[in-house]
């Protein structure tokens, strides 16, 4: 079995159709070449219930500080380079036919696995810590001038 | 600063992209070629069967792919596609869609082809003298076995199978072919049959001499090659041709003998002979040398055959025995095994050139050396055992 590795939009424009990305805002279109964001971040995220489409949190990148809120949970990190740059692959299928099995009249058709390189990534927003709780949302500076 | 927040998301179910992202690792000479090479002649792919470890060829090199969990994970995100931004207007603002999430990575690190299948594929297909008068009678099997993935044993090989089952990249595949001896007839792979390969080079060389213009430029027509061997001893014209282009350089109709290939390739078919008994070491120098001829007697020697035989210092001279590194098996740990059952010590100088078709460079053979062998110091010498293994 062979399966192509392709690199389809290398340095091209990308087209407008329905189907294609709208450009990456600007503070991570630094981050690699292509469309690709990679996020590291200690453990897993645990959501309930249906995902589709749901919000998970804001991310606020920064030259000297990324942060990331998701609901009372503040995470603190850092856009890193990477040691090796990572390549992001994509699988896409192909429905074809087998030529083997078609010759022989047996035709299934064969969905042909290929990969493509959607980004070259040498650089990460890593958040390394745990979350820290946000015990109130409000701005610091602000409740305490209400107080007086 | 409202202005830079991002707001992360989750993509529409429709769209779901989850499990479809890997992250590999590049060494820094794969990112080279990627980020240099014309994105439309990328040639890159993961290579074998099912059941093999997958490797990752590109035109000319073979990495083996390593999957290393990662306690952290790693999340995809891109930004929304146009129908998304169209159909979610629920969060306004920059937005960063988490595609898939991934505590895998995937590492290249840098291996031998894996040509050892050639042997099982070409098994019963070697061509020889009886397939002379390029008669083509078999035929050809049922193509439905190939969905078995197990050449059957008389079906024919071609490139592209090779390309399915190998684990090699094209440049290393054809290089193989090269020095597997392998013929192209009427695009079935096939090996040459090695006495026969002896025979034809014993031939070219007796032809040689006969061409007075050889000596002055080193080159010859290929014609004039080709032609007496068709006509006078009855080889075809596309085999000679292919055996010229593996043990030479040809261009422009040309031919340039790599001499010392074909004095090799000689001495190897006049090694085989010697497998089941011995020989001795000056009869064997001198049979080598008559068969290549007198003006090609100077590269004969032993040095050029590492790797193909056991020599025995005994009362009555060395005695050698054929023993080709390419019949050991390919894996390091029963590669070992045999050789030390062969024998139970060899010194580095005697085990080292059985090691060099799996190993890429001499720090790997060193530390399958060390994993597999146990050395003894002995007046200076380092011998190699077996260590010792309960299995």
């Amino acid at each position: 079995m062979q399966i192509p590795i392709r690199f389809p939009n290398n340095g091209q424009v990308p087209n407008e159709s329905s189907s294609s990305l709208t450009p990456l805002p600007p503070q991570l279109a630094t981050l690699g070449t292509g469309e690709v964001v990679l996020i590291e971040m200690q453990g897993s995220l645990e959501v309930e219930g249906d995902k589709s489409n749901g919000f998970i949190g804001v991310l606020n990148v920064d030259d000297d500080k990324t942060t990331m809120r998701i609901g009372h949970h503040l995470l603190e990190g850092k856009i890193a380079s990477l040691a090796k740059p990572i390549a992001v692959l994509r699988k896409t299928e192909t429905k074809a036919s087998n030529p083997a099995a078609h010759e022989a009249g047996l035709d299934v058709p064969v969905s042909e696995p290929s990969f493509d390189i959607v980004s070259i990534a040498k650089r990460k927003i890593v958040f390394s810590k745990r979350p820290v709780p946000i015990v109130r949302y409000v701005d610091l500076g602000s409740s305490r001038s209400k107080g007086r | 600063m409202p202005s830079s927040d991002i707001q992360t998301v989750f993509p529409t179910e429709a769209d779901s992209q989850v499990g479809q992202y890997r992250l590999f690792e590049l060494p820094p000479e794969l990112l080279k070629i990627i980020e240099e090479s014309d994105p439309a002649n990328l040639d890159l792919s993961i290579r074998g069967r099912t059941t093999d470890n997958a490797v990752l060829c590109t035109n000319s090199k073979t990495y083996n792919i390593r999957a290393v969990s990662v306690s952290n994970t790693f999340f995809v995100g891109t930004s929304p596609t146009y129908q998304e931004e169209i159909h979610s207007s629920a969060v306004t603002g920059d937005k960063l869609v988490i595609r898939d999430s991934i505590n895998q990575i995937f590492e290249l690190v840098p291996c031998v082809p894996k040509i050892e299948r050639f042997d099982a594929m070409f098994r019963g297909q070697e061509y020889s003298e009886q397939d002379e008068d390029g008669s083509d009678e078999e035929e050809e099997e049922d193509s439905v076995d190939h969905l078995l993935e197990r050449p059957l044993k008389r079906r024919k090989v071609t490139y592209d199978d090779l390309l399915a089952d190998v684990q090699a990249s094209d440049t290393e595949l054809r290089n193989a072919l090269k020095q597997s001896h392998i013929l192209s007839i009427n695009s079935h792979l096939r090996p040459i049959a090695p006495a026969y390969l002896t025979h034809i080079l014993v031939l070219v060389l007796n032809t040689l001499s006969t061409i007075p213009s050889q000596r002055s430029q080193g080159k010859v027509k290929i014609p004039d090659i080709t032609e007496p061997l068709e006509f006078e001893h009855h080889i075809p014209r596309e085999v000679t041709t292919q055996v010229l282009e593996w043990f030479g350089i040809t261009t422009n109709g040309e031919w340039e003998m790599d001499q010392l290939e074909v004095v090799k390739a000689v001495g190897y078919g006049t090694l085989m002979k010697y497998k089941e008994r011995s020989v001795d070491q000056i009869q064997f120098i001198d049979e080598w040398a008559e068969a290549v001829g007198d003006a090609y007697a100077e590269h004969v020697g032993l040095k050029i055959l590492e790797g193909n035989y056991l020599s025995n210092s005994t009362a009555n001279g060395v005695q050698l025995k054929f023993f080709p590194s390419s019949e050991l098996p390919a894996d390091p740990a029963t590669r070992f095994a045999d050789l030390f059952l062969t024998r139970p010590r060899w010194s580095a100088e005697d085990i080292v050139p059985f090691l060099k078709s799996i190993a890429v460079d001499a720090k790997e053979r060193d530390k399958l050396l060390l994993k597999f062998a146990r050395p003894v110091t002995e007046n200076g010498t380092v011998w190699y055992t077996a260590r010792t293994t309960h299995l």
